[in-house]
């Protein structure tokens, strides 16, 4: 009898031990607003096993054994979590964490949740949006691009660009996403602010390299923007006035019924049927005040001449969200901003001269989105997002001018009106679904098609003049429209055969269909995680990328002239094959070590032949450009700290970035390599953050980085074939620009207004460029000299903020 | 009322007096580069070939570019004759023929020059030569275009203005003839007046054509730059300084229709002078990028507008400079003035 009791008892032992796993899933959530957190670690603290939160702020967490312990942790929150879940069957947990108002150093706990050095992602940088918050900006604008600009791996254009340059790529190479929607044209004001408004912002993204197979499209970096859902637990707000510019932000739940706004009144999570709404506005100001006096400096200096001129920009953020229950959320994000120039002038008449002259101009340029996204959670293990949403990005140039010459000896009139327009436009429907079946597999896929249509230029110019020489011109330049499809698929596993190993692999195929060529791709992704230790990583990855789209430009700025336009039958797709390795080790769980070095080839980018320009016209653009290839290496540092009393990080970039076009008929440079316009050598960016007591934060910002790239002629001789003077040219890029350095500082102080303790004023002071170090924004040459001309001496500014 | 003008000053300050300032160049200070410019252009009956040899200035240097290197040695070659030397002509500031060149030669026989100085050693360039074959004309018509235009001045009043152009239309027949494939045909003209019997001037006249021949340059954009001056008017009005035809396109005759418009409002042209050049795939490249780069006028450095242009160059050993050949004729079409009855 005892044998058959053992015999039993080693039975059930064995049928336990080999019991299925149980999923533990859920939510991440922020206690103040009940918004999903993005990127939030996930743990077991018993059995080690550990996820992050995905774009719609859910985990799913396979388990065995009979008990767990989950804890989250989010940056800038407590860690918390539920100590006791027991795993008899799947569980649906949600998971608040509180914003960590405390300043003294978080206990370092034994059970700190996946780290960086854990993550078998590399080339990965997760900005919280708090941190880009407390950076000292150019004239008190927040920016989440110049943020993103100083991280290793990423350069600037010129002075104050938003231009992205990661890893030796292109401006126009990198995926920019707002909540999955691309964005064409992310720049205002020549790119020296971006589109996006920071209080907007939920989560901000930067992907360099090894890049998951659910993106695409680009060949250098994805940049994933997510906006913020809105405040479930009560109407809160903000409204900013700053020196160029307001915001001002509202969000908050709309409530359904009665029990529901009691709901809110406690301050309690509604868990169905649940509707919130978040509205952001911004708009520069600059105008309003500087038209009159333009228009009062012009009428003084002209002897009453009328004219005026203005530029502004503005932004608009919205998103409706409605959670019918924990499966199913539908959400509509929109986002519309503009910039517009104008010029007004009406020339006075005098009995010496009697003409009479008027012109206007109105140049306008911008964005806008619109998404709506059904995210469905199948079971605790499948999870599912589904978008349809359209982009759109267009210019639109209006000049009319009237001139009339009344003197009867020499009558004459002109008219001249002209419409200058370009646009580009997707349609997209895309789906995801993520399962995880095990302890070991970590399963996504989907796929995406997007209908293109370009519209390059339009131009109708008409012309009349009656004079000594008449004439009348009537003419519609245009390139017409070209429509594209755009097809992928993707599949990735983050497979973890062995506690210390673990792999990402991935697979993206993707088709392009245009002017009745088809160009396919396969793209495959692999990422590598060795543990050697606890917080210690060594990483690689592979990642082959396709592009179809390029952007014409000529500056270094971003004018809103910068077209974009498809591959053709002549023009190649863009490819990218990429190697990267690295190291992460997690110091404490306080500060995270990386180092990483790089190794990537591009080949068909294009670049424009000498004395090319863009500047208004796509005609015959396929003629004005070369095919060729590029390659670029690097190492990059980064220490970075995200919580206690003093964050940021440090990082410092060394690498090279070349070019070559010697294919046949598509020569640059003879045919010989050159360096690329924003090969920089060393690149240096310390980002501090200091909160000093509880009422006041320090910040600092210090950047320093090799000079950019210019063609420069060293030599001058006389052509007697032509009879000039030519300046000669030995190589493209071959002169290095002026070392490019320096400091911001900022102070925020906040405080709660006293009628109100849940109420907060907030004073920003920051000072960009302290030691008003001449950076050069370009050079010239002028009589045997050089000039540097720079745009931004010290800027000091001021902003105030409101908050409910 | 002065401290918020005077807060506003404050801030303009550091942004009106921290614009501009002078730099030193920060890169190699490099040497002069040897440089070296040759033509041979040949006509019906004669050709003239010169050679020029200066050395470069650093682009900082005050020292004016343009000296000639008149100890260089220069010699000229056909196919792989005998070498002809050079002697420097100071009149003429360049190198010419120490003695008569042998006349006879055909289309595509090959010309070297060598120039060697004891200072930059030894370059060479080599071109082909084109052909050059009579080109048939015949005048079609020779009119006057006629613009009425009227605009509503006042309510009651209208006001017409009228001007005219001479319009000669040709026909021009190009031969079929084994041009070098990469050889580029120009064509342009120039009207002549003869104001009065002592006196006579010339003005650059215009070129329109629908015949595909003309327009049948791969690089609409490149011959933009170079010849179009109604790149706003439609197609049947535009109108260019010069037409450029690759000579892949000339492998068979062709007959084409080719209007010539003067210039100028209300003066009458005597004559046309039609000049039809043939230039080798080397002149094409050198004349296009010098076209280029007289497009850009800015110094601009680092802002990115418009690549700066490389000035094409076929000398070797590192030499800058361009040898071309070319063969040239003008076609004298006489004009019956549509003034005249």
């Amino acid at each position: 009898m005892r044998h058959i009791i053992f015999l039993l008892t080693l039975l059930c032992s064995a049928w336990l031990a080999s019991a299925k796993p149980v999923t533990v899933s859920g939510y991440v959530v922020d206690a103040q607003s009940g918004e999903r957190l993005i990127g939030a670690a996930v743990m077991d603290t018993i059995s080690r096993q550990g996820t992050v939160t995905n774009s719609g702020g859910y985990f799913s967490l396979p388990l065995t054994g009979s008990e767990a312990a989950i804890m989250a942790s989010y940056v800038g929150y407590a860690p918390s979590g539920i100590q006791s879940v027991r795993l008899n069957r799947d569980t649906l947990l949600r998971i608040v964490l509180k914003e960590n108002t405390q300043l003294q150093e978080l206990t370092v706990v034994a059970e700190q949740p996946l780290s960086g050095a854990e993550s078998v992602q590399m080339s990965v940088v997760e900005v919280p949006v708090q941190q880009i918050k407390g950076i000292p900006a150019l004239a008190g604008e927040i920016d989440v691009m110049k943020a993103i600009q100083l991280l290793p791996g990423v350069q600037s254009g010129t002075e104050g660009s938003a231009g992205l340059y990661v890893r030796g790529g292109g401006s126009d190479e990198n995926l920019i996403i707002l909540d999955d929607v691309p964005l064409y044209n992310v720049n205002h004001m020549l790119g020296f602010f971006s589109v996006f408004n920071a209080e907007a912002i939920k989560n901000v993204t930067l992907y360099k390299g090894s890049f998951p197979a659910r993106y695409g499209s680009r060949l250098s970096s994805v940049v994933d923007v997510r906006q913020r859902d809105g405040n479930q637990m009560g109407w809160h707000g903000s409204a900013m006035i700053g020196l160029i510019s307001a915001k001002v932000n509202i969000e908050g739940p709309i409530p359904w019924n009665k029990e529901q706004v009691d709901m809110i009144r406690r301050k309690e999570l509604i868990t169905r049927h649940a509707t919130t709404f978040s509205v952001s506005a911004r708009r520069t100001y600059y105008d309003l005040f500087m038209a009159p006096i333009t228009a009062a400096v012009i009428r003084n200096q002209t002897d009453g001449q009328n004219a005026t001129a203005g530029y502004f920009f503005y932004d608009v953020n919205a998103k409706l969200t409605h959670r019918f229950d924990e499966n199913d959320k539908l959400s509509a994000s929109f986002y519309m901003g503009d910039d517009e120039i104008y010029v007004r002038y009406k020339a006075k008449s005098t009995p010496e001269d009697p003409s009479k002259a008027q012109m206007r101009l109105n140049w306008d340029w911008g964005n806008l989105l619109a998404a709506l996204n059904w995210e469905h959670r199948f079971s605790s293990q499948i999870f599912s997002t589904t978008q349809l949403s359209y982009t759109r990005y267009r210019y639109d140039l209006r000049q009319s001018l009237n001139y009339e010459q009344t003197n009867p000896n020499n009558a004459a009139a002109l008219g001249e009106k002209m419409d200058y327009k370009s646009y580009v436009n997707d349609l997209m429907l895309q789906t995801q679904f993520s399962y995880v079946p095990s302890t070991q597999h970590d399963l996504h896929w989907g796929g995406n098609y997007i209908f293109h249509r370009f519209r390059p230029q339009v131009t109708s110019f008409n012309l009349s003049f009656s004079g000594s020489q008449a004439l009348a011109v009537d003419t519609l330049l245009t390139d017409g429209e070209v429509a594209a499809h755009e097809a992928s698929l993707f599949v990735e596993d983050t497979y973890t055969p062995l506690s210390w190993l673990r792999l990402n692999l991935g697979l993206r195929g993707s088709l392009y269909a245009i002017q009745g060529k088809v160009y396919p791709s396969l793209e495959p992704r692999i990422g590598i995680r060795a543990l050697a230790f606890k917080g210690f990583a060594i990483k690689a990855g592979y990642s082959y990328m396709s592009q179809y789209v390029h952007m014409l430009s000529n500056s270094s700025v971003s004018l809103p002239t910068d077209l974009w336009v498809p591959v053709t039958r002549r023009i190649l797709p863009m490819r990218s094959m990429q190697v990267a390795a690295g190291l992460n080790y997690d110091v404490l769980g306080h500060v995270e070590l990386s180092v990483e070095g790089y190794y990537k080839r591009m080949i068909n980018l294009i670049e424009y032949r000498d004395g090319a320009s863009f500047i208004g016209t796509t005609q015959g653009w396929e003629e004005k450009v070369c095919m060729g290839d590029g390659w670029s290496y690097g190492v990059e540092f980064l220490a970075q700290r995200k919580t206690g009393k003093l964050t940021g990080w440090i990082g410092y970039t060394w690498s090279r970035s070349m070019r070559q076009f010697n294919r046949e008929g598509q020569t640059i440079n003879f045919g010989k390599p050159f360096h690329a316009k924003y090969d920089r050598e060393h690149d240096v960016s310390i980002t501090l953050q200091y909160a000093a007591t509880k009422y006041l934060d320090l910040s600092a910002t210090f950047v320093y980085g090799t000079g950019t790239r210019a063609t420069l002629g060293t030599q001058t001789y006389y052509d007697p074939l032509s009879d000039k003077t030519i300046t000669y040219i030995p190589e493209r890029n071959n002169y290095r620009m002026p070392d490019y350095h320096r400091l911001d500082i900022g102070a925020t102080i906040h405080y709660p207004i006293k009628r109100h303790p849940e109420w907060q004023s907030i004073w920003n002071v920051s000072i960009y460029n302290v030691y008003n170090n001449m950076n050069p924004f370009l050079l010239y040459q002028d009589e045997g000299s050089m000039y540097k001309v720079s745009i931004f001496p010290l800027l000091p500014s001021v902003s105030y903020t409101f908050k409910f | 009322m002065m401290k918020p003008r005077f807060l506003f000053l404050l801030i303009l300050l550091p942004i009106l007096v921290s614009c501009q300032t002078e730099i030193e160049y920060a890169g190699e200070i490099t040497e002069p580069r040897f440089v070296v410019f040759a033509r041979s252009t040949f006509y019906w009956g004669r050709h003239e070939h010169r050679c020029y040899v200066q050395q470069s200035t650093f682009f900082l240097d005050d020292t004016p570019s343009g000296h000639s290197l008149s100890d260089a040695t220069v010699e000229w070659q056909l196919n792989d004759g005998t070498r002809y030397p050079f002697t420097f002509v100071a009149d003429s500031d360049c190198f010419l023929p120490s003695s008569p060149l042998p006349f006879a030669y055909s289309a595509n026989d090959r010309i070297t020059f060598y120039i060697s100085h004891p200072k930059y050693g030894t370059t060479s360039a080599t071109q082909t030569i084109p052909a050059i074959q009579s080109v048939p004309w015949r005048v079609v018509q020779s009119v006057t275009d006629t613009l009425n235009e009227s605009y509503q001045k006042e309510e009651d009043s209208t006001l017409h203005i009228v001007t005219t152009r001479q319009r000669l239309e040709i026909n021009l027949m190009f031969p079929a003839y084994r041009f070098h494939p990469d050889d580029v045909v120009e064509i342009t003209a120039r009207a002549v007046y003869h104001p009065t019997a002592d006196s006579t001037y010339q003005r650059k006249a215009y070129l329109s054509s629908n015949h595909p021949l003309y327009h049948s340059l791969t690089t609409d954009s490149d011959l933009g730059i170079i010849s179009d001056i109604g790149s706003l008017f439609s197609d049947e009005n535009r109108r260019y300084d010069a037409f450029y035809i690759p000579a892949s396109s000339l492998q068979e005759e062709q007959k084409t229709a080719l209007n010539i418009y003067t210039p100028s409002q209300n003066e009458t042209a005597n004559t046309i002078l039609l000049t039809v050049r043939t230039m080798t795939h080397d002149a094409w490249l050198y004349y296009l990028s010098m076209a280029q780069q007289s497009s850009l006028k800015s110094s601009i450095i680092g802002l990115g507008q418009e690549e700066k242009v490389q000035i094409y160059g076929n000398f070797n050993n590192e030499a800058i400079g361009v040898y071309i050949t070319t063969t040239e004729q003008t076609l004298t079409i006489p004009i019956h003035n549509a003034f005249q009855p």
